[in-house]
């Protein structure tokens, strides 16, 4: 592993779809059965294959190069994860429109004592499953929970998450290419509370360290793992992978730097911890892996 | 606290910690612009003067603060 400074992808994290899009779906989320809208969505997926070139590319290769599936496996597997993506939107919506989701969980208890200690920490999530379920799921009466999100979103995406968020006592921290962010996380971590966003792309910063990931080296964000070790705070990685009939299975997972070590390698080694993780549940749920670009030359 | 010690700390923790070539500090040099210092590496700052300095940055009183110079500047009058 080694320090990365250049231009690797930076997430801009906008959603698509005009404001006026945006809201119809979500009305339409209240009165339809989203399972009705699974089954339409099965039929454009093929399209959504064809038009979405670059992201079917990225995909295709992930199962043909990471996982050694033959051509028409792949080709399978891919149509499969895109059709998962798009339930994990759909479901998005629902959530917007006020369904209720089941979760399981595989980690809860260490979460909770968690909580229950007075320091703060960082969790981290990343584009696999469907990450915005994790503010909906782990919720925290006893630690607010700050949620760094892109300031590009659309305002309208924007209304909808702030509402459903604040009932589940998590605020946000805006990205907006100030150093304002970094002010509002280091203060929350000193009020002993959680700072939460993505450890798989980068977000502020183009700085990544290589890690080996899925038999290959890639970049990962500096950012999450710095917070963690100057501000001496363990790091919990979420995933909220969708399981059999609409259960949301939620793992939770500890991560702490081996002692001793200098700051750059501590960050060093739980940003490889972190990969390490997120590998064993990406090879578990491979047709959820949702970044569609050239991961490990990005 | 001297001027010269809180410059020797900063420089020391610049190189150190953020790992930024000696020579690209000086006096004028632009924190961003000629020192490649972006926000990821303002988490370190934050928590290292912090740790070295028992102060706490503020963001509001960052404003006009954009070279070495001016940061000690900053510092010295924050140590007070």
């Amino acid at each position: 592993m080694a320090r990365q400074e250049g231009k690797p992808v930076e997430w801009k994290g906008r959603t698509d779809g005009l404001p006026w899009m945006i809201r119809s779906l979500v009305a339409v989320m209240r009165v339809l059965d989203r399972r009705a809208i699974y089954l339409v969505m099965a039929l454009i997926v093929p399209f959504y294959m064809i038009f979405n070139h670059k992201g079917y590319k990225a995909i295709y290769r992930f199962f043909r190069q990471r996982l050694g599936l033959g051509p028409l496996k792949s080709f399978l597997k891919v149509y499969a994860n895109h059709f998962r993506f798009g339930q994990v939107i759909v479901d998005r919506y629902a959530a917007f429109a006020g369904k209720r989701f089941r979760f399981a969980f595989d980690g809860n208890d260490m979460f909770l004592a968690m909580l229950n200690e007075p320091g703060g920490f960082v969790q981290l999530s990343s584009h696999i499953g469907n990450y915005e379920m994790v503010g909906y799921s782990l919720t925290s009466t006893t630690k607010k929970i700050n949620g760094l999100f892109y300031g590009g979103e659309s305002e309208v995406m924007m209304e909808f998450r702030r509402k459903i968020l604040s009932m589940h006592n998590i605020g946000l921290i805006e990205v907006n290419g100030s150093m304002e962010h970094i002010f509002q996380m280091n203060a929350a971590i000193d009020r002993g509370e959680i700072v939460s966003m993505t450890g798989d792309r980068m977000l502020g910063s183009p700085k990544s360290f290589r890690c080996q990931f899925m038999g290959a080296d890639a970049n990962f964000p500096m950012g999450p793992f710095a917070l963690a070790v100057q501000k001496e705070v363990p790091i919990v990685a979420v995933f909220c992978m969708r399981g059999k009939w609409g259960v949301y299975n939620v793992y939770v997972r500890k991560i702490t730097a081996a002692p001793g070590l200098p700051p750059r390698a501590s960050m060093q080694d739980m940003a490889q911890k972190f990969a390490a993780e997120l590998e064993s549940i990406v090879r578990l749920y491979p047709t959820q892996w949702f970044n569609y670009y050239d991961f490990w030359n990005a | 606290m001297e001027r010269s010690e809180i410059e020797a700390k900063v420089r020391k923790f610049m190189i150190e910690d953020l790992e930024i070539d000696e020579e690209k500090i000086t006096p004028d040099a632009h924190l961003m612009k000629d020192m490649g210092i972006d926000s990821l590496d303002f988490i370190d700052i934050v928590v290292i003067v912090e740790k070295t300095f028992g102060v706490k940055i503020k963001s509001e009183e960052m404003a006009g603060v954009d070279t070495f110079s001016k940061f000690c500047d900053y510092l010295e009058k924050k140590i007070g």
